[in-house]
C-alpha cells in the first residue's frame, strides 16, 4: 500500500494492488479485487427484449435480479456460444451488481503501483478511459479495465434501451 | 455502555412528528367547537416534545414549546378563548416547531426565528388572559428533565444497544414503572424509548399513580397507556398519530401493530414444526410413508403461503395515513383562495402497501389542489348558482377485486370542455376539424403544460401537473379516469394494485421464452377461427370477437423472439385490457396460474420497455412480467412507450 508514486495518482484504481485477473478473447485483464462480489459458474439467462446485444439478459442471484453483460459483445470481439466451463464475475459497480461473462477466470494477481504503465493513447473514443493501465505479471501483460467506465452505460439511470 | 444518541434521537423525531400531525389534526377539529379532550390531547403532544427535546438538549425546540404549553395552558383552564386567530396561531406554531424539528434534524439548513412566535404567543396571553406571567423556570425544567434522563438511563442501561441491533424482534413486554415523576412523564419517556428489555429493569418507588401497568409495545403511543385522563374520542384523530412518518423520514421505519406481529411469530412456529415433521420423515424414509410426506407438504405450503400473506400485511397499513394531511390542505387553501369548502373523507382503513401510500400521496394533493383552485367556485358563484355556499371535496378509498380505488371528488363547476378544447386548438394539440368525445376532450389535460386556469395561482395553475399525476400513478401500477359533469362537478378516480410486492399472474410461453401476464388485466384467452382474423391494410392484423375488433400485437415480433408461432389460429390469444383499452396478445401457449414476487429490475439494470418487473420462476430463472399498459398503447399505434425491437 505504500507503493504510490506520484505518476500514479493518474489511475482511476482504488488503492489496493490486488487484481482479479480473466481471460478475454485471447488476452488478459485485471479488475480491482474490491469491486469483484463473487465468481460463480456459468448459468443460464432469461433474454431481455429491446435491450443492446451484449446485454446477455438477467440471471436470478439469490433472488435478486442481476444483468449479465457479455465482455466480448460489448468490447466488439467475435461473440461466444458460453457453457458451464465459462465463469460469470458478479460486481459491485456503484449502487448496482452487474454479472458479466468472461472465457475464464484466471488468478488474484497483486501488481504494485509501480508495475503500472498509463495505458496508450487511443484517441478520444468512447472507450478511451476504460482502460486504467496496463501491467506485466511475469511473461503476461494484464489490461486493467475501471470497471466504473466500461459499465457506465448500464449504470446511468436514465439511459434508454438501445 | 455505548448508546448511539443518535438512534435515540431518531425515535424522539419520529415521535415528534407523530406528535405535530395529532396536534394538528386535533387543531383542525377544534375549530369545529372547543373540545377539552381535544385541548388536553394537543397539550399532551406539545409537552412530549418539549421533554423529549429537552433530553436532547434542543434548546431552541425545548423553548418554543414551554411557550406553546404556556399558552395551551390557558386555553384548557379557559382563560382564553378558542378563536380562529387562536387555532390559527396554533397552527403556524405546528409549522414552526416542524422546521425547528427540521433544523435540528439536519434537513433544513436556513435557521429558524423563534423570538417572533414567542412573542406573538405571550402577547395572547398577556393580552386575553389574566397572567400570563409564567416565565420559563429553567432550574423546575431541568430538574424535569434530570428526572427523565434518569429513568431513561435505566433503560439504557438495559442495553439498548441489542434493541437497536435486533430490531425486528421488538416482542412487547411489561413494565411495572412507578416513579415519584407524574405517571404522564413516564408515559412520554416510554413513549421515545420505545421498548425496554425485561429483565434488568426493575424500577423500585413507591406508586403514587393509579396507572395499570404500562404496557410497551412496538406501537408505544398508539395502544401504549390506558391514561386516566380521556383518550381522543373523535374519528379522525384515532390512528391519526402515526401518520406523516411517510414523507419525511428517510430512515424508513415500519410501525407494525403488535398483533400482526404475534400471528407472523406464531406462523413461524407453525412451519418450523412442519420442518420438524418433515426432517422426521426424511430421516426415516420408507416407501409406505409417502402419503405422510405427501400431507407434511401440503402443511408447509399452506404455512408458507399464509406466512407470506401476513408478511405481505406487515406492510398494508390503512390509507388514513394518506388522507390525514388533507385536511389541513383544505382548510389552509380554501382560506386563502376564499372558499368555503368542507372535506369529507370514507373508507380511510382500507389498507394498502407503504410504497403505495408513500407513492400516492404526491399525486393526491395534486388532485385535492386542483379541486381547490379549480373545482370549487367561490361561495358567492356557488349561491348564483344555487348550490350551498360550502363546497365538498370527497375523498373515499374502498377495495374493488384486487385493486383498491381512490377517488377524489368535488361539487364544483366541473370541467370546462369548451374552454379546454379551445385550449387545445390554441397549442395546436386538437385540429380545428377533430370531434372528440368528452373522454377525449378530458384526457387533454394530461398533456404536459396544459392549463386552462386563466391566471396562474400560487396553488395550481402552471400546468405542471396532470401529467406528472398521472404518470406517477402510472409508475405505481395504477390509472386514473375522470369523469365530469358541468355545474355539479369532478371526479377523478384512482386505481392501484393493493400491493407491488406479490402478483397474481398467468405464466406464458413464446417459444422457450417464459413471461407473465398480470391476472388483473386479463380478460380472457382463446383460440381464434382463421374466418376472425383480419388483416387491416398498413395496421396489422385484428380478431373480431362477439362483433369487436381487437388489434392483435404479436409478442415474438415485439420482443424479436425466433421459432414461435406466428399464425394466430396455431397460437393463443389472450384478451388483455387497460384503461377501457382492449387488445389481444399471440402467445404459444399457457402454462399456468400462479403468485409471483416482483422484483426490480431498475435496482440492478434499467427500465426495459414491455416488461414491467421481473420474478423468480418455480426453477429458479428469472421470468420477465410483461407491462400491459405499454402492450396496450403499442397495440394503439402509440409507438414512442414501447420502441419496436421488429
Amino acid at each position: 500500500m505504500t507503493q504510490a508514486t506520484d505518476t500514479q495518482d493518474v489511475l482511476a484504481v482504488e488503492s489496493t494492488n490486488q487484481y482479479l485477473t480473466f481471460s478475454l478473447a485471447g488476452e488478459e485483464y485485471g479488475i480491482d479485487i474490491l469491486k469483484v462480489q463473487e465468481i460463480k459458474g456459468f448459468v443460464p439467462t432469461t433474454r431481455l427484449p429491446n435491450s443492446p446485444a451484449h446485454v446477455t439478459g438477467v440471471l436470478n442471484l439469490r433472488g435478486t435480479i442481476v444483468p449479465l453483460i457479455d465482455l466480448r459483445l460489448k468490447f466488439g470481439f467475435q461473440p461466444l456460444e458460453y457453457d458451464k466451463f465459462n465463469a460469470i464475475i458478479v460486481m459491485v459497480v456503484g449502487s448496482r451488481v452487474i454479472g458479466t461473462i468472461v472465457d475464464s477466470v484466471s488468478e488474484v494477481a497483486t501488481i504494485n503501483g509501480t508495475d503500472i504503465q498509463e495505458a496508450p493513447e487511443f484517441g478520444q473514443g468512447a472507450n478511451a478511459n476504460m482502460i486504467a493501465g496496463m501491467a506485466k505479471v511475469g511473461e503476461k501483460l494484464i489490461i486493467l479495465l475501471d470497471i466504473d467506465t466500461v459499465f457506465a452505460d448500464e449504470t446511468a439511470t436514465l439511459a434508454l434501451a438501445a | 455502555m455505548n448508546v448511539d444518541i443518535e438512534e435515540l434521537k431518531g425515535v424522539f423525531f419520529e415521535e415528534a412528528s407523530d406528535q405535530l400531525a395529532e396536534m394538528e389534526a386535533n387543531l383542525l377539529n377544534l375549530e369545529a367547537g372547543a373540545d377539552p379532550d381535544l385541548l388536553n390531547s394537543i397539550f399532551r403532544c406539545a409537552h412530549s416534545i418539549k421533554g423529549g427535546s429537552g433530553t436532547f438538549a434542543m434548546t431552541d425546540v425545548t423553548q418554543f414549546t414551554h411557550g406553546l404549553e404556556t399558552l395551551l395552558d390557558s386555553v384548557r383552564k379557559g382563560q382564553i378563548e378558542v378563536t380562529t386567530a387562536l387555532t390559527d396561531l396554533l397552527l403556524r406554531s405546528v409549522d414552526h416547531m416542524t422546521n425547528l424539528l427540521a433544523v435540528e434534524r439536519g434537513e433544513r439548513t436556513e435557521p429558524v426565528e423563534t423570538q417572533p412566535m414567542l412573542d406573538e404567543i405571550s402577547a395572547i396571553i398577556d393580552e386575553q388572559s389574566l397572567g400570563g406571567n409564567e416565565v420559563f423556570d429553567e432550574d423546575a425544567f431541568r430538574a424535569e428533565v434530570a428526572a427523565m434522563l434518569a429513568l431513561e438511563s435505566i433503560e439504557l442501561a438495559a442495553e439498548a444497544d441489542d434493541f437497536f441491533a435486533d430490531e425486528p424482534a421488538e416482542i412487547p413486554t411489561e413494565v411495572i414503572a412507578e416513579t415519584h415523576i407524574a405517571d404522564s412523564d413516564v408515559i412520554e419517556i416510554v413513549g421515545e424509548v420505545d421498548a425496554l428489555e425485561p429483565d434488568p429493569v426493575a424500577i423500585p418507588v413507591a406508586a403514587p399513580a393509579p396507572t395499570p401497568a404500562l404496557a410497551i409495545v412496538t406501537t408505544p403511543v398508539e395502544q401504549a397507556p390506558a391514561k386516566p385522563e380521556p383518550v381522543q374520542t373523535r374519528e379522525q384523530s384515532a390512528g391519526r398519530r402515526k401518520a406523516d412518518n411517510v414523507a419525511k423520514s428517510d430512515n424508513q421505519v415500519l410501525r407494525i401493530p403488535t398483533e400482526k406481529v404475534d400471528k407472523l411469530i406464531n406462523l413461524v412456529g407453525e412451519l418450523v414444526i412442519h420442518q420438524a415433521i418433515l426432517n422426521d420423515i426424511a430421516a426415516n424414509f420408507t416407501p409406505d410413508k409417502a402419503p405422510q410426506l405427501s400431507a407434511a407438504v401440503t402443511d408447509v405450503a399452506r404455512a408458507t403461503r399464509e406466512l407470506q400473506e401476513r408478511v405481505m400485511a406487515v406492510r398494508m397499513l390503512p390509507i388514513k395515513q394518506a388522507f390525514a394531511r388533507f385536511s389541513r390542505l383544505v382548510h389552509d387553501l380554501s382560506a386563502s383562495c376564499g372558499k368555503k369548502i368542507e372535506l369529507r373523507t370514507a373508507g380511510e382503513d382500507t389498507e394498502l402497501d407503504k410504497t403505495l401510500i408513500e407513492g400516492i400521496a404526491d399525486p393526491l394533493t395534486h388532485l385535492v389542489r386542483n379541486s381547490i383552485d379549480h373545482g370549487i367556485e367561490s361561495p358567492v358563484e356557488r349561491l348564483v348558482a344555487g348550490k350551498p355556499e360550502i363546497g365538498h371535496i370527497n375523498l373515499t378509498a374502498c377495495h374493488e377485486g384486487g385493486n383498491i380505488i381512490i377517488e377524489v371528488s368535488d361539487d364544483g363547476k366541473g370541467l370546462d370542455r369548451d374552454k379546454i378544447l379551445a385550449k387545445a386548438k390554441q397549442n395546436g394539440l386538437v385540429a380545428d376539424g377533430d370531434v372528440l368525445t368528452d373522454e377525449q376532450v378530458y384526457s387533454l389535460i394530461y398533456q404536459p403544460g396544459f392549463s386552462t386556469a386563466d391566471k396562474v395561482t400560487d396553488i395550481s395553475g402552471r400546468g405542471v401537473g396532470m401529467d406528472i399525476v398521472v404518470s406517477s400513478i402510472r409508475a405505481l401500477g395504477g390509472t386514473v379516469t375522470l369523469s365530469s359533469t358541468p355545474g355539479s362537478g369532478t371526479k377523478f378516480r384512482v386505481r392501484l394494485p393493493l400491493t407491488m410486492a406479490i402478483l397474481e399472474g398467468l405464466t406464458l410461453s413464446v417459444h422457450d421464452e417464459v413471461y407473465i401476464l398480470p391476472l388483473t388485466s386479463i380478460l380472457e384467452s382463446i383460440r381464434p377461427r382463421a374466418e376472425d382474423i383480419h388483416h387491416l391494410a398498413g395496421r396489422g392484423h385484428v380478431v373480431t370477437l362477439r362483433s369487436e375488433s381487437l388489434p392483435i400485437v404479436r409478442l415474438h415480433e415485439l420482443f424479436d423472439i425466433g421459432g414461435a408461432i406466428t399464425d394466430c389460429t396455431e397460437g393463443l390469444l389472450v384478451i388483455i385490457e387497460n384503461d377501457g383499452h382492449k387488445a389481444a396478445l399471440l402467445v404459444d401457449e399457457l402454462i399456468g396460474q400462479s403468485q409471483v414476487v416482483v422484483k426490480s429490475l431498475e435496482s440492478n439494470y434499467r427500465k426495459v420497455e414491455g416488461v414491467a418487473g421481473a420474478t423468480i420462476l418455480g426453477n429458479g430463472r428469472v421470468g420477465l412480467i410483461l407491462d400491459v399498459p405499454a402492450l396496450i398503447n403499442h397495440s394503439l399505434g402509440r409507438q414512442n412507450t414501447l420502441s419496436m425491437a421488429a
